[in-house]
């Protein structure tokens, strides 16, 4: 539990990364999302290891440097929020 | 409501989030114990009554995390209401396709959590009501309103290249088997050697995979990233996901 719990600010970093590199798709996200939790159910045919929880690390690492996650995206970017001029 | 409305305007991302949790632990609750008696109360005459129960809670925590993308929707909707000229027929086949759809992976879901025992038909029952928000939710991307219409799209309009989309499939299950080979490699094992697959197995995860996409997670929770996310304010570092 406690190791899952240390994971989850690496996998929000890989689900930022997929969300940015689809130009802001929820579909993506939502199929990534879908498919985190169905490895639950693959327990028995593919069971969990350490090794795997230090790959996830290192991909969300990997996902940091190769798109410059420190840096803001550019405001004209799909996946930047847009400030909405309300009607009326 | 004039004066809620305009906070709504000038606060959109306080106003999302409040609404998010009063959706998500409030309103939706009610309605969820509300629908579980009433269905309960109909199906009164089957044996099981506690696999019914048990069942009907699982719906409602299903109502409950629709709670952020209703909020987005509700708030995106007051603050830009316009209308453009949309395609009703596009708007109802959708609705009709999803709402068929979640209604058969609700049920399918449902009798692989905890009912085994329990006839299809309640099931279905059960899966008919709740099978309505995600056919809300996804017929709501052909909306009138262009707002709306805009918060959704992409939900029907893919962007981006499709590998992410295969990437965004494959990551986790490829970061299991990877685990495990290293691991095995590292005690000088074969390196699938305690990999039980064969194609039955793959049933479980699938119905997993697509009830959570409609239901717990998938949809309902990454919706919320659509407009409501930092990143404008923000680093891209902070979580977004779920």
């Amino acid at each position: 539990m406690l190791i899952r719990i240390g994971l989850y600010p690496f996998i929000t970093i890989l689900f930022g990364c997929v969300y940015n590199r689809t130009k802001g798709s929820i579909l993506a996200t939502a199929l990534f999302h879908a498919s985190m939790n169905s490895m639950n159910t693959l327990q028995a045919a593919l069971p969990p290891t350490d090794v795997g929880s230090v790959l996830l690390v290192a991909f969300a690492i990997l996902a940091i440097f190769f798109d410059r996650m420190w840096k803001k995206l550019p405001s004209e970017h799909p996946a930047v929020y847009r400030e909405q001029k309300p009607d009326g | 409501m004039k004066t809620i409305v305009n906070w709504m305007k000038s606060h959109p991302l306080a106003m999302f989030f409040s609404l998010a949790l009063v959706l998500t632990y409030g309103l939706l609750i009610g309605l969820g114990l509300a629908l579980a008696s009433v269905l309960a109360f109909a199906l009164a005459g089957l044996e099981n009554q506690s696999d019914l129960m048990n069942l009907l809670l699982i719906n409602t925590g299903r109502l409950m995390v629709y709670g952020p993308v209703l909020a987005g929707m509700i708030v995106t909707r007051s603050i830009t209401p316009g209308q453009k000229p949309g395609s009703a027929r596009k708007r109802w086949l959708t609705f009709l396709i999803v709402w068929i759809t979640a209604m058969v992976v609700s049920t399918l879901g449902l009798q692989q959590e905890s009912a085994s025992n329990i006839g299809l038909i309640p099931l279905v029952i059960i899966s008919i009501p709740i099978a309505l928000v995600p056919a809300f939710v996804f017929s709501s991307a052909f909306s009138k309103v262009a707002s709306l219409r805009d918060y959704l799209s992409t939900l029907v309009h893919p962007r981006g290249h499709f590998v992410w989309y295969l990437i965004a499939l494959l990551t986790f299950p490829m970061i299991h088997l990877l685990g495990i080979m290293i691991t095995n490699l590292l005690d000088s094992n074969p390196l699938l050697s305690n990999v039980h697959f064969n194609p039955g197995i793959l049933s479980a995860p699938f119905i997993t995979f697509t009830s959570v996409f409609f239901y717990s997670g998938g949809v309902n929770e990454e919706g919320r990233l659509a407009r409501f996310r930092t990143a404008a304010s923000s680093s891209p570092l902070q979580p977004t996901g779920g």
